[in-house]
């Protein structure tokens, strides 16, 4: 089960680098695309360095970034309210808090379920994206496989909360 | 049942959620699903999962938000929001809740480039407070204005929340941008106003701080020139038609980080 749990902590933590690595190519592909306009107006069109598929490559690099980031940050990144629960004792809030995660990892579990049926109906559909003629089927995949990461990043915080929780320590 | 109704339900069942410590994330998701699937039926709520949030996701308009979030970082790590708090300290000098009234301000200014009030608010925390409680600032002060200051940040361009309501209701995000400034540096004043009235009514919550000559003044308005530039290009660019928002984010986002780098 360690094992498990430590090969799951590394495959989002190299996710959640590879989003900030998408959100740094967003910027760069905006920035070629600001200078390659630039150098082509300035010059009157004799240099043309401007290229198709900046505005694909920035909307799914976002899609990316965020759905890759979701694993690592779902148990690191949440704005709580403790309003009806300030003297709860430890143990429940941490009973509660695994309660939730559960339910990203349902939320995770659900949106894998419907991109991986995505995937089949775009490989026999054939469909791709319009610039960069990408197949749909392979954006499917990438975003299956980090939402399928989600569903089970998040179950297995659960479970650690849980025992957290009988443990009678707060996470 | 109608579905104003249904709507007002669900979100109570929302706030409900929240109050018991459930990721507002989480809140809004589960209560959206429910909601659809209660007004239109349990299928097309499921089918929702994958084209929700493919199609949100993948939208180009929203690509600014993150490069914006990223600038305030840059800003945050190029030790721009010291310099700032350095910078209109010394503009204040002497008088008593001066520090407050710095951080208000490098509230204000920090906003200019960071687009987020929890962002501003965190970033000028880390600085700002440490000073104050060391300067004999009651608590209450030193984190109330920090806090009252992170609000700007809604407010004072280029605010992420004034591009979600541009984007949602179809509007300029320019002309959105533009009509932030004054209800944005409105906001500051009277928030450095109440600071004065708060701090003469009760002057025990702060300490005078070190007279500055004009001189020593006009010196550290230098830690205003980079966010100058940056806003300037930003809401220039975006206002006069040079890029779009989603540019105007990637030139700031590349104009900080230059700034870092050179820090370094």
């Amino acid at each position: 089960m360690k094992t498990i749990a430590w090969l799951i902590q590394r495959i989002t933590l190299y996710m959640y680098m590879l989003s900030g690595f998408f959100l740094i190519m967003m910027m760069i592909v905006t920035l070629a695309s600001v200078a390659s306009r630039f150098v082509f107006k300035t010059t009157e069109a004799a240099i043309d360095f401007t290229f198709l598929g900046g505005i694909e490559l920035i909307k799914f690099s976002l899609l990316f970034m965020v759905l890759f980031s979701l694993p690592y940050c779902v148990s690191r990144s949440q704005v709580i309210v403790d309003l009806f629960t300030e003297k709860m004792k430890g143990s429940t809030k941490t009973l509660l808090e695994a309660f939730y995660t559960f339910g990203f990892s349902l939320l995770g579990t659900g949106m894998c379920i419907r991109f991986y049926e995505a995937i089949g109906s775009a490989r026999d559909s054939g469909e791709t994206t319009q610039d960069l003629m990408i197949p749909l089927s392979y954006i499917y995949t990438g975003t299956a496989f980090a939402t399928g990461m989600l569903a089970i990043s998040a179950l297995l915080i659960t479970v650690q909360l849980i025992r957290a929780a009988n443990r009678g320590t707060l996470a | 049942m109608s579905a104003p109704i249904i709507g007002f339900i669900c979100i109570g069942l929302m706030l409900l959620l929240i109050g018991f410590r459930a990721p507002i994330a989480f809140s809004m998701a589960i209560t959206g699903f429910v909601g659809f699937a209660w007004i239109v039926a349990f299928e097309p709520a499921v089918s929702i999962l994958d084209s929700g949030p493919f199609e949100t996701l993948s939208n180009y308009s929203f690509s600014p938000i993150p490069m914006f979030i990223l600038m305030g970082v840059f800003a945050s790590k190029a030790r721009m929001s010291q310099e700032l708090f350095q910078g209109a300290r010394i503009l204040f000098g002497s008088w008593r809740g001066g520090m407050a009234l710095a951080a208000v301000t490098s509230c204000g200014i920090f906003s200019a480039i960071s687009g987020s009030s929890m962002a501003t608010a965190a970033s000028m925390s880390r600085v700002a407070l440490p000073e104050m409680e060391k300067n004999g600032y009651a608590q209450s002060l030193a984190a109330g204005s920090l806090a009252a200051g992170g609000t700007l940040g809604i407010m004072i361009p280029p605010s992420i929340a004034l591009l979600l309501y541009a984007l949602i209701t179809e509007q300029s995000v320019g002309q959105m941008f533009i009509a932030g400034v004054i209800p944005g540096l409105l906001g500051l004043v009277l928030y450095c106003v109440t600071i004065a009235i708060v701090v003469h009514l009760n002057p025990d919550l702060a300490q005078p701080g070190e007279k500055t000559t004009v001189i020593e003044k006009f010196v550290g308005l230098k830690g205003l020139v980079p966010f100058g530039g940056v806003f300037g290009l930003i809401i220039g660019g975006i206002y006069t038609g040079l890029f779009t928002p989603t540019e105007a984010a990637a030139v700031g986002a590349a104009g900080t980080l230059a700034m870092r780098l050179s820090v370094e």
